[in-house]
């Protein structure tokens, strides 16, 4: 194409309002975060580097590492997030797999009903089960009824009788309920890719069915897994709604709840930009390893 | 009722809610909030004036104040002269529980707070306020330790300890929403304030369920009685309607109505006669202990402005209590 | 790569037809498509349930319970239409939603087109700061604005326009991965056909790439409306008080007390208006693209939503 510059500037009104409201938003927390406070609590932002102040990151440090105030929230959010996404792996690659592979005629149905979720709002899909979780809810009946409340209890995982009374587990499958579309999709779309032809190759060397998924089709499908991990895990790092609305307890708060607290709820708020600030030095491995990977696949889309 | 001031007025009132004091405060100091009117507690008042969020008074403007609120609080020691408040309602700070849910007598205890630390049968269906001297407070007057406005740090982890205790022990929800939770059954048992019973009571006990079902407990001395404050904000637009509501939420006839109907929180107006209200069946006669007496605010407990050691010490423990 | 395994093929014993005999191990198996089912009933039924019971008689929010509209427009102060608090959040929702789709979109569809063109130093920077809203948590999202509008850019200060900023900020970055997969297949032949033949660049967009983007567009409007009426967190730090609170705000404040079933037909109604748009927009993709080569319009919009999600 001719005039290269043109093309330049057609970006330019979308960069330079990415430029002000994301990377110097990103930049006025580091500035809180390393900056200070006046006499009544209110941020002050230390905008030139020169002049940043450690002491809140410190402080922040501080506070995750072993033995600090939010180490407990640390564990308990990593265990949280583990668990859910193990999970949503469990339940969402095989009805991935399905829908890519096996659905037949019924694929756009099971598509549609896939995708169904991602227009109706999270929180409305949260106030859903809080209403089902209630004592006297449809869904602490049924179990009740299929007896899953005393399996759990026996186990360790359920407190009570309260699905709702600040349930470590119930945040878990909240988390699970609430992200896995999340996880199915892009999974889906991965699947897809994959050459029928190298699965039929599989087979006409004489692979038996197992083999041919655990040999073939699940390695090839790593990267799609691992993308869709880390996509799940990513907004869960953030996610403070989930456990307030389904538990209320701070036996079950979050790392999200505690960035929440400090920046809405009161003097701290230099403690919680320092917070933020370890959240994204910590997540911006995870988030450039899957904006490597939707590259990637946008670039073989286009081969 | 808002409404009705609106029409007489000839504006349109509309209320925002925070979830706590502090997110409130929080929202407020930050830039560019058009409020007139700020609904506050005494604690938050020198924080308040001096962000220069709020404008002094025009006492001309609110002569209900001098006609028919107690004279207790036409100069409170938290506003000499009145100048930037008037008092809004009173209430004290308790247990509230549903007695046809769970057994307690905390008058009966040696202390009455443990009906609350004690009540593991309840677990998950407690609640504790979601305001950090509220909570932290209760466990200071748990602990045996009276003055609730204390900056030491000492005294302020001796409470902590003790609300972790109470958080293993029922595990509660941190909210403010008893008045709707506990008629609804959702709490059976938690800290809450005096008017929270009474709102139950009045206007949110689903069909069948009889207010007889809810109690209140109070320490009696020592226990935080305090009341809500109104002011005029700094920015507001239209300051002198600002003040008219104010005096208008203090005419008897308009607190009252407030009182009964909407709230369940009390107004200290002069000419309220608590005992008749029971006895007229207005308010359920089980939760007569939850309407606050004149002597019993003079002789209450409140919380206070604190130092800035004071702040940092009790929001570093309150921190680390909602960490969990 | 397919050339191998045929030959192997016609040297070992012959493949199994799929479908031939009962016990044939490469037909599909029961079990996937009973747990696929499954799953999308667990997903699916709670939000069901909670519609049925906005249409409740009775006030109980757990069961289902008599059939009555009162709850949507009754004329006691529970109803949606009658709680102005209820309604204002609807109407919040909407106006910030619009908003953001008409700002959004064009900035999103121009960025889009540069980036994809873009060859020059600073491209590659550029393509990751566009597309790393994708992949940032709401939360920290959230805290940058808020901290960004109340410390430095105070004269904007919280509330509407702060939301709306916030809004067409996060899904911008869904309008360029739409785009620049719309671009992709589309590829440069037609426009360079069109400047072979002489026509200016700019006339090359507005009549010959514009048009061929249609599709992708009307996808764009549709993604940024749901995802702006369904925000919660960017939209409850940006708020100023209750005339900024939206949809998800006021369902999250009340179903943390007791909240009546006027709170589920709310969110009925918040779900309705994002199904219209569904609908609108699946219609005029429908039409835009009549004529065309394609795959089931529903797998293009599932490979659109591959590209991030929220």
């Amino acid at each position: 194409m001719q005039k290269r510059r043109i093309w330049g500037f057609f970006a330019a009104p979308g960069m330079l309002w990415l430029g002000l409201f994301f990377v110097v938003a990103f930049y006025a927390v580091i500035s809180v975060g390393l900056g200070n406070i006046n006499t009544l609590y209110q941020p002050i932002p230390h905008w030139n580097p020169l002049d940043w102040n450690v002491g809140y990151l410190v402080q922040a440090i501080e506070s995750v590492i072993p033995g600090g105030q939010n180490w407990a929230v640390v564990v308990r959010s990593v265990i949280y997030i583990t668990v859910a996404i193990i999970g949503a792996l469990l339940i969402g690659y095989p009805v991935a797999y399905y829908a890519s592979r096996h659905a037949g005629r019924w694929r756009g149905l099971v598509v549609v009903l896939l995708i169904l979720p991602f227009w109706i709002s999270y929180i409305m899909r949260m106030f859903a089960w809080t209403n089902l979780l209630a004592p006297e809810g449809y869904g602490s009946k049924v179990l009740s009824a299929l007896s899953i409340d005393t399996l759990f209890s026996s186990l360790g995982l359920l407190d009570g009788t309260d699905w709702l009374g600040g349930q470590g587990i119930t945040v878990i499958i909240a988390l699970i309920y609430g992200y896995v579309p999340f996880f199915i999709l892009p999974l889906f779309a991965s699947l897809d890719r994959i050459d029928q032809r190298v699965i039929e190759a599989a087979r006409d060397l004489g692979a038996p069915p197992p083999s041919s998924f655990w040999r073939v089709i699940l390695p090839m499908s790593k990267p799609g897994i691992l993308a869709g991990l880390v996509l799940v895990a990513l907004p869960m790092a953030g996610d403070y709604y989930t456990q307030t609305l389904m538990s209320g307890s701070p036996s079950t708060s979050m790392i999200g709840n505690t960035i929440n607290d400090y920046i809405q709820g009161g003097p701290d708020k230099s403690l919680g930009a320092a917070m933020t600030i370890l959240l994204s030095v910590v997540l911006l491995f995870f988030m450039l390893y899957y904006l490597r990977s939707l590259r990637r696949e946008q670039g073989e889309v286009a081969a | 009722m808002l409404k009705e001031f609106g029409k007489r007025e000839g504006v349109e009132v509309k209320v925002t809610t925070f979830d706590s004091v502090d997110e409130a405060f929080s929202k407020l100091s930050t830039a560019g909030l058009e409020f007139d009117v700020i609904v506050s507690t005494p604690d938050q008042l020198s924080k308040l004036v001096g962000r220069k969020l709020l404008q002094p008074l025009n006492e001309e403007l609110v002569p209900n104040l001098k006609k028919n609120i107690w004279e207790e609080i036409h100069s409170p020691f938290y506003d000499v002269g009145s100048r930037y408040t008037v008092p809004y309602v009173v209430y004290t700070t308790g247990i509230g529980w549903r007695n046809d849910k769970v057994n307690v007598d905390p008058a009966g205890l040696e202390n009455g707070w443990n009906a609350l630390w004690d009540a593991t049968s309840q677990r998950g269906k407690t609640q504790l306020l979601d305001d950090k001297r509220e909570a932290l407070g209760m466990a200071m007057l748990r602990e045996g330790q009276p003055n609730i406005n204390t900056a030491s740090p000492e005294i302020v982890n001796i409470a902590l300890a003790a609300l972790e205790e109470l958080a293993q022990n029922v595990r509660p929800k941190v909210q403010i929403s008893a008045y709707e939770t506990l008629p609804a059954g959702r709490i059976t048992i938690g800290q809450m304030w005096s008017g929270d019973l009474l709102s139950g009571a009045i206007n949110y006990l689903p069909e069948g369920t009889p207010a007889s079902v809810m109690s209140y407990w109070y320490q009696p001395e020592g226990g935080p009685v305090f009341n809500d404050i109104l002011t005029v904000a700094a920015a507001s637009k239209k300051p002198i309607i600002a003040h008219r509501f104010l005096n208008y939420m203090m005419e008897p006839q308009v607190a009252y109505d407030n009182f009964v109907n909407y709230v369940g929180y009390q107004p200290p107006q002069k000419s309220l006669n608590a005992a008749k209200l029971f006895d007229e069946g207005i308010l359920p006669k089980s939760l007569s202990n939850a309407v606050v007496t004149q002597e019993a605010y003079a002789a209450g407990n409140g919380f206070l402005t604190l130092t800035a050691e004071g702040e940092q010490a009790w929001e570093k423990a309150w921190s680390k209590f909602r960490a969990g | 790569m397919s050339a191998v395994p045929t030959e192997q093929a016609a040297t070992s014993k012959p493949a199994q037809r799929p479908g031939f005999s009962l016990g044939n191990p490469w037909s599909k198996p029961r079990w996937l498509t009973g747990v696929t089912w499954v799953y999308i009933l667990w997903s699916l039924l709670p939000v069901l349930l909670a519609i049925r019971v906005a249409f409740n008689e009775g006030r109980s929010r757990t069961a289902i319970d008599g059939w009555s509209l009162k709850w949507f427009f009754g004329d006691n102060s529970f109803s949606v239409f009658g709680d102005p608090a209820l309604q204002d959040a609807l109407t919040h929702s909407l106006l910030l939603a619009g908003l953001a789709m008409l700002i959004a979109t064009p900035l999103g569809i121009m960025l889009a087109i540069g980036l994809q063109r873009w060859r020059g130093r600073g491209s590659g920077p550029a393509n990751v700061v566009a597309l790393l809203p994708l992949v940032t948590p709401e939360l920290v999202f959230a805290v940058g604005l808020f901290l960004l509008f109340t410390t430095l850019l105070t004269t904007i200060g919280l509330g509407t326009t702060a939301q709306v900023i916030g809004h067409v900020t996060f899904s911008m970055s869904f309008v360029v991965v739409i785009v620049r997969g719309r671009l992709v297949t589309v590829g440069p032949d037609v426009e360079e056909a069109a400047a072979d033949l002489g026509a200016p660049p700019l006339a090359v967009i507005w009549r010959v790439l514009l048009p061929l983007l249609a599709p992708a567009i009307a996808a764009s409007l549709l993604i940024v409306f749901a995802l702006s009426i369904d925000d919660f967190v960017v939209s409850q730090y940006l708020a100023s008080g209750a005339d900024t609170a939206t949809v998800p705000m006021r369902i999250y404040a009340q179903a943390r007390a007791a909240p009546l079933p006027s709170l589920n037909a709310l969110a009925t109604l918040m779900l309705l208006f994002t199904l219209l748009a569904l609908v609108l927009a699946y219609v005029v993709f429908r039409f835009m693209t009549r004529g065309e080569k394609r795959g089931s319009a529903i797998e293009q919009i599932a490979s659109i939503d591959s590209g991030g999600g929220r």
